[in-house]
């Protein structure tokens, strides 16, 4: 958060400003959380930084919308009420184009670490986490180089 | 057996005694009292009564000599009986005392007096009131009358816990079973004790570990559960910061920092609480201390320049690795580093971080994490391991609480000394991962 007044360090840099201005910059970021309370505050940090934003609520749903949408990005909770936010990662990765997945867990454990990094996600994100701290892990994950650093999964 | 007992030998010997005597007193009638009175003539007269007397003498040996293999087989069970009671009683694992209805003790066996701690000749003759401690002797004596005015074998105060006294004074929790005989040299009791301090032992640390376990659980779920409600808080709070920022009084916007920086503080507590709860097996791995000093301290130099904290480190070069947990010595020491700049925030200070050997107790290495700040009152110094305990406004008292509880379970310590406006210093003593060589000889 910012000290006083100003608008917070993670909206100074964003493509659009304080608004966004269509999705040029932007990216299509799909973000599967059971709690949509959540669901809705990333979608809507991510909109003030220009992404177009989906939201899924469940594991199936989110493997459709991965089909369908074709997202650049995925940030998905670890646990979801009909599933598993790990089913949802290697869903992303085994597209002939894997996208990038981002973990969110409410739950660290070195198991929950281990996984993600079996799964291929690129970052991880303990809840509760800043709005900086999000910004940032996006931010790592749609840079152009990180398609490369992700390794191929299945 | 190899060895006839002199019983059994007599057992013989008067069969054949009892046939004899029986032959000589017939044949002395055969040829003395009948002679001259008989009608019938004295050869016919004398076999017939050889006759008779050898048949009755023949069967009344056979008899006679059934009757003593007999005797000697019941002789043999009961020698063979009473050397195995002997066994048992000497070889229990129970202690056991021979107590006459009066409560005199008539016997104990070898492992009541190891229990108790008196000699055989301290412990016959005397009432058996004299194995539980004074405080509850005038008890037992209403508990003896009233088991012997309707004595049957059952097991002592069921339900109570039963403590006996051993010579020295010293109390111990026992299990005790009452066997009642009826012998024709009066009315005993067996009691056979068992000393239950282990077995007590054990349960407790049994329940122990399964209520640590049951925390975990717990812990876990409340850290689960009170996250995602917490993020929604504190990323709503953000983004009515970062969007309706214009139209907010300074008001508005001290109280949703307030209630954000405090969400933050209940997550942390979530997540000090998962952390300090969870069972994770401890490694035991060679660990370089310098090392770890060095990178754990990376995190908390920015931190400290900002509060105006100056670090100085005296590492021994070349310390031995210690043999312990990595990561969980990290967290003491990320927990001891907190402390220390939490110490100095107010007016800056020197952390002071030393570590090296320790030449009067080989095998050990110690660090010490020394601060020159508020220090500790007297009164708090004895609390500050314990569970929950905190001076701190915004502490958890689960930290230093974890730092002892990782340190025990590497057979290490931790120590503090403290002066009030002087500063504090957290001494952790740690097993080398291997004995140096010197030590080795020396022992």
């Amino acid at each position: 958060m910012s000290d006083r007044g100003g608008p917070p360090e993670w909206l100074e840099n964003s493509p659009g400003g304080r608004a966004p201005s269509g999705f040029a910059t932007g990216r299509r970021i799909l973000i599967v959380d059971d709690e949509p309370d959540l669901a809705e505050s990333c979608a809507r940090l991510l909109g003030l930084k220009g992404h177009e934003c989906f939201r899924a609520h469940g594991q199936h749903e989110a493997m459709t919308m991965i089909d369908h949408l074709v997202p650049d990005l995925v940030l998905t909770d670890l646990y979801l009420s009909d599933g598993d936010g790990l089913a949802v990662a290697r869903h992303a990765g085994r597209r002939v184009r894997p996208l990038p997945v981002i973990l969110m867990t409410a739950y660290h454990s070195p198991d929950a670490v281990a996984a993600a990094a079996e799964v291929g996600a690129v970052d991880y994100l303990l809840k509760p986490f800043s709005m900086a701290e999000l910004d940032r892990a996006v931010s790592a994950a749609i840079a152009p180089d990180h398609q490369m650093v992700r390794a191929p999964h299945g | 057996m190899a060895e006839e007992s002199p019983s059994k030998k007599a057992l013989v010997i008067n069969a054949v005694g009892i046939t004899l005597t029986y032959l000589a007193v017939g044949l002395l009638w055969v040829v003395t009292s009948e002679f001259a009175l008989s009608e019938m003539p004295a050869r016919t007269l004398v076999l017939n009564r050889v006759a008779f007397i050898l048949a009755s003498g023949g069967l009344l040996y056979v008899l006679a000599s059934r009757w003593a293999g007999r005797i000697r087989r019941v002789n043999q069970d009961l020698e063979e009986t009473a050397a195995r009671a002997a066994a048992l009683f000497d070889a229990a694992a129970w202690g056991i005392l021979r107590v006459s209805p009066d409560g005199t003790i008539h016997n104990v066996n070898p492992k009541a007096i190891e229990m108790f701690g008196y000699t055989l000749e301290e412990l016959i003759g005397q009432p058996v009131e004299l194995l539980i401690p004074q405080r509850l002797r005038q008890g037992h004596l209403g508990h003896r009358a009233n088991f012997f005015s309707a004595p049957q074998s059952r097991q002592m105060g069921v339900g109570a816990q039963l403590v006996g006294a051993r010579k020295d004074g010293c109390e111990f929790p026992i299990e005790v079973s009452l066997n009642f005989l009826h012998t024709i040299k009066g009315d005993v009791v067996m009691a056979f004790i068992t000393d239950v301090t282990e077995r007590l032992k054990l349960e407790r640390e049994a329940r122990r570990g399964e209520t640590l376990t049951a925390l975990g659980a717990i812990a876990a779920g409340v850290a689960h559960e009170l996250n995602n409600p917490l993020a929604v808080v504190s990323s709503r709070i953000e983004l009515i910061m970062a969007t309706a920022e214009p139209g907010l009084s300074a008001q508005t916007r001290e109280d949703l920092e307030v209630v954000h920086r405090n969400a933050r503080r209940a997550s942390q507590i979530a997540a000090e609480l998962l952390n300090s709860a969870r069972q994770r097996p401890v490694e035991r791995r060679p660990v370089n201390l310098n090392d770890l000093v060095e990178e754990t301290l990376r995190n908390f130099r920015e931190q400290m320049r900002r509060v105006g904290v100056s670090i100085a480190v005296a590492l021994a070069p070349g310390l031995a690795p210690i043999k312990g947990d990595r990561i969980a010595l990290e967290q003491v020491l990320i927990n001891l580093l907190a402390n220390a700049s939490d110490a100095m925030a107010a007016g800056g200070g020197t952390l002071r971080i030393e570590g090296h050997a320790l030449p009067d107790r080989p095998g050990f290495a110690q660090l010490s994490v020394s601060d020159t700040g508020c220090g500790i009152m007297p009164d708090a110094l004895g609390h500050i391991f314990d569970v929950f305990y905190t001076t701190k406004a915004t502490g958890t008292g689960l930290g230093l609480w974890l730092c002892r509880r990782i340190m025990l379970e590497h057979q290490g310590r931790i120590d503090v000394r403290s002066e009030v406006g002087c500063g504090t210093t957290f001494t952790i003593t740690l097993p080398l991962a291997e004995v140096p060589d010197q030590v080795q000889i020396n022992v």
